[in-house]
C-alpha cells in the first residue's frame, strides 16, 4: 500500500469513528469490514489459534468502539491503534500461558511462534524465507514485519518502534542485508547454484 | 525503500518477503458470519453510552428540554425535579387529615349519605 493510500484510507478510518460515535451504526460495519481482517491475521500470526485470534480481535473492536466518543483525528490511526491493542492482548494471552510465572513477572515474549510464518508459507523459498526471519534480531524482524506483513509507512514503524524514519531504513536494509545472506547460505548448502 | 537485494541465487529478497506476505495472507483465517455478528453487537451496544449518542439523541428531543434541564444540566435538573415532586407530595399530604378520603366501600356509602343529607338540609335552609 503506498504512503498517500495509507494515510487517505486512515483519515477514511477516523471520519467513520466520528460517524460512529454520532450514532451511525453504518459506520460501524464499514470500518469492521476495513479493520476486523487485518486484526485478527495479525493475533492469528501471534497465538496460532483460530478460536483465541478470533476473541482478541472482537476484543481489540470494542476496545475501538468504547474509544471512538474520545478519538482525536490525526494523533493516531486507527489501524495503528488497533495493531497495538491487538499486539497487548496476544502478549497477556501468551503470558498466561506459561502459568508457573505470574503475569506481572513474566517477560514480554520476544517471538511467541517463531514457526508460524514457516507453516503458513506455501512454497519452499517463502519457507525458507521464514526461517531466515525468525533468526533476525528483535527490531529488524519488527521493522521488516510491519513494513511488508503490515504495509505500514516508514514514519509509522518509526512511531512504533519509537525511532527516526532514518533508523528505520536502516533497520530494514540489514535485515535485508540479513536474509539476503542467509538464503544464499541455505541454498549453497542445499546445492543449488 | 525499495532496494532489491539479491543473494548470490539471484534470489530477489523484495519479491521474496512480499511472496511470503501473500501467502501469509491467503492461509490466514478470514472473519466469519460469526465474528462478524459479535462485532457488530458489541457496536451496537456500546453506541449508546457514547457521548455523541447521548448528545443526538437529547438534540432529537429538542423541545422537551424544561427551565431546570436549561438552567443546571439535564442530571441536576432531573434531580431538582424529582427533589419538587416529593416537596409537593409532603405538602399535599400534610393538608389531608385522616378520614378525608374513602378508603373502603362502606367509608364511600357514608360519604354519599353524609353529602345528601348536606343537601337535603340546605334545601330545607
Amino acid at each position: 500500500m503506498s504512503t498517500a493510500l495509507h494515510e487517505e484510507s486512515a483519515d477514511e478510518d477516523a471520519i467513520l469513528l466520528a460517524r460512529f460515535a454520532s450514532g451511525d451504526q453504518s459506520a460501524a460495519r464499514i470500518l469492521t469490514d476495513r479493520l476486523l481482517p487485518g486484526a485478527l491475521r495479525q493475533a492469528y500470526r501471534m497465538l496460532s489459534d483460530q478460536a483465541e485470534a478470533e476473541d482478541v480481535a472482537q476484543d481489540a473492536m470494542l476496545r475501538l468502539w468504547k474509544q471512538a466518543e474520545n478519538w482525536r483525528a490525526g494523533e493516531a490511526k486507527a489501524s495503528t491503534w488497533l495493531y497495538r491493542v491487538v499486539h497487548n492482548l496476544c502478549i497477556d494471552r501468551i503470558r498466561r500461558r506459561r502459568p508457573q510465572v505470574p503475569v506481572e513477572d513474566a517477560p514480554e515474549p520476544v517471538d511467541p511462534d517463531p514457526g508460524v510464518l514457516e507453516r503458513m508459507a506455501q512454497s519452499e523459498t517463502s519457507a525458507s524465507i521464514a526461517r531466515a526471519i525468525a533468526t533476525l534480531p528483535e527490531r529488524q524482524r519488527q521493522a521488516l514485519m510491519l513494513r511488508h506483513f503490515e504495509g505500514w509507512s516508514n514514519p509509522e514503524i518509526g512511531e512504533e518502534l519509537g525511532c527516526s524514519v532514518e533508523a528505520v531504513e536502516s533497520l530494514l536494509a540489514r535485515a535485508r542485508r540479513q536474509l539476503a545472506k542467509l538464503m544464499t547460505e541455505e541454498r549453497e548448502a542445499l546445492g543449488h547454484d | 525503500m525499495t532496494e532489491k537485494m539479491e543473494g548470490r541465487g539471484g534470489l530477489d529478497i523484495e519479491a521474496a518477503l512480499d511472496a511470503l506476505a501473500e501467502e501469509v495472507r491467503d492461509a490466514s483465517p478470514r472473519p466469519g458470519p460469526d465474528l462478524m455478528a459479535r462485532v457488530l453487537a458489541d457496536a451496537a451496544a456500546t453506541a449508546p453510552v457514547a457521548a455523541g449518542s447521548v448528545a443526538a439523541v437529547s438534540q432529537a428531543q429538542g423541545g422537551g428540554v424544561g427551565i431546570l434541564d436549561m438552567l443546571f444540566g439535564w442530571t441536576s435538573g432531573a434531580v431538582a425535579a424529582m427533589a419538587l415532586s416529593l416537596a409537593l407530595g409532603i405538602g399535599i399530604g400534610m393538608e389531608l387529615e385522616p378520614g378525608d378520603l374513602p378508603l373502603t366501600e362502606a367509608d364511600l356509602v357514608e360519604e354519599y349519605a353524609a353529602a345528601g343529607g348536606n343537601l337535603l338540609n340546605d334545601d330545607f335552609l
